[in-house]
């Protein structure tokens, strides 16, 4: 009787430490599925790109560009468009000696730089896209903003 | 005897089941909050709408260039950015002039700081001055700052919708310094 008696506790028990066994290996592989999202300013960093202020202006060769906002801007992508191709360029990556700040481009400063080289002759558009650096848990991440944020450029 | 036996094995399942389904809902609303609160828009940082400044004087001589500013604005503020062109056809000003501060005030962040606070009272004037060093400027931008709390923080904030330009006559070069 005492034998049986037992069973249901160690069943209990046992049926606990699976539950949690599983729910851990279950959370730990989702966690690895899903990307935590970034946050800047205690707010998802999407939502950061809205409030990302910045001008530019290109002319005889030199892009330049201001950040007007309160957002610094990590890095700025440039994508070029023209005979029915894009490509996208990093201001902080691409351009060797690059005089983008590393830093980021923190609010109140301008960058200016010579980009001809890095511009194609069949280029029509360029547009400026923001790279936010935003928080994840496991450390500080890039986030590129949609294009929706970026600053077009007419090149004529 | 059996029968109570079978009775108690059932209470405690029905406590377990009652545990385990109380302690997922909990975890699982946590995770939940955690996600949808950043998405919760929060507090944007920007300047009061009247916040403004004024260039009251430029003068530039010998490489050397005196600014007198005034807060005509309803809002202290802390100090200001200041930008300049080096080419008549630049559209935007990129050259920061922080650095070349000469007089009263600080440098920091890239901004003509006079402390920490917002000292620069309204109605205030306050005079800088700047070793160019032989640049060659044609226009400044002035873009007042100051230090306002947003949730609980203390910020500091750039009031890029106060911006003013101005050109100046800062051609001839001085004598290196």
């Amino acid at each position: 009787m005492k034998k049986r008696g037992l069973s249901p506790v160690i069943a209990t028990t046992l049926l606990i430490v699976l539950v949690i066994a599983i729910a851990v290996i279950v959370f730990l592989w989702f966690r690895g599925m899903v990307k935590m999202e970034a946050t800047k300013f205690g707010k998802n960093v999407k939502l950061v790109c809205e409030d990302v202020v910045f001008t530019a202006s290109y002319s005889g060769g030199s892009l330049q560009i201001s950040n007007n906002g309160n957002v610094p801007i990590y890095d700025m992508n440039v994508k070029k468009e023209g005979d029915g191709s894009y490509d996208t360029i990093s201001l902080k990556n691409d351009i060797l000696n690059s005089n983008w700040p590393t830093i980021g481009l923190n609010q109140g400063q301008a960058f200016s730089e010579d980009i001809s080289s890095l511009i194609d002759t069949g280029t029509n558009k360029i547009t400026l896209i923001p790279v936010l650096l935003g928080n994840t848990g496991e450390g500080e991440e890039t986030f590129v903003c949609d294009e929706q944020y970026g600053y077009e450029i007419i090149i004529t | 005897m059996l029968s109570r036996i079978k009775t108690d094995k059932k209470a405690v399942s029905e406590m377990v089941g009652y545990v385990l389904l109380v302690t997922l809902v909990v975890t699982m609303g946590v995770l939940v909050y955690a996600w949808v609160k950043t998405y919760v828009p929060t507090a944007t940082i920007e300047c009061p709408d009247d916040v403004s400044i004024f260039i009251e004087d430029v003068n530039c001589t010998d490489s050397i260039l005196k600014l007198n500013i005034k807060n005509t604005g309803m809002f202290n503020i802390a100090g200001y950015f200041i930008k300049a062109t080096s080419n008549p056809t630049e559209e935007l000003a990129t050259i920061d002039l922080s650095p070349n501060l000469t007089s009263e005030g600080n440098n920091a962040s890239k901004a003509v700081l006079f402390l920490q606070e917002n000292s620069v009272q309204v109605g205030d004037e306050k005079t800088s001055i700047f070793n160019l060093q032989g640049q060659v400027i044609y226009s400044i931008e002035i873009t007042p700052v100051r230090f306002q709390e947003i949730d609980n923080k203390i910020r500091f904030v750039s009031c890029s919708e106060a911006t003013i330009k101005k050109e100046v006559n800062c051609i001839e070069t001085g004598p290196p310094h």
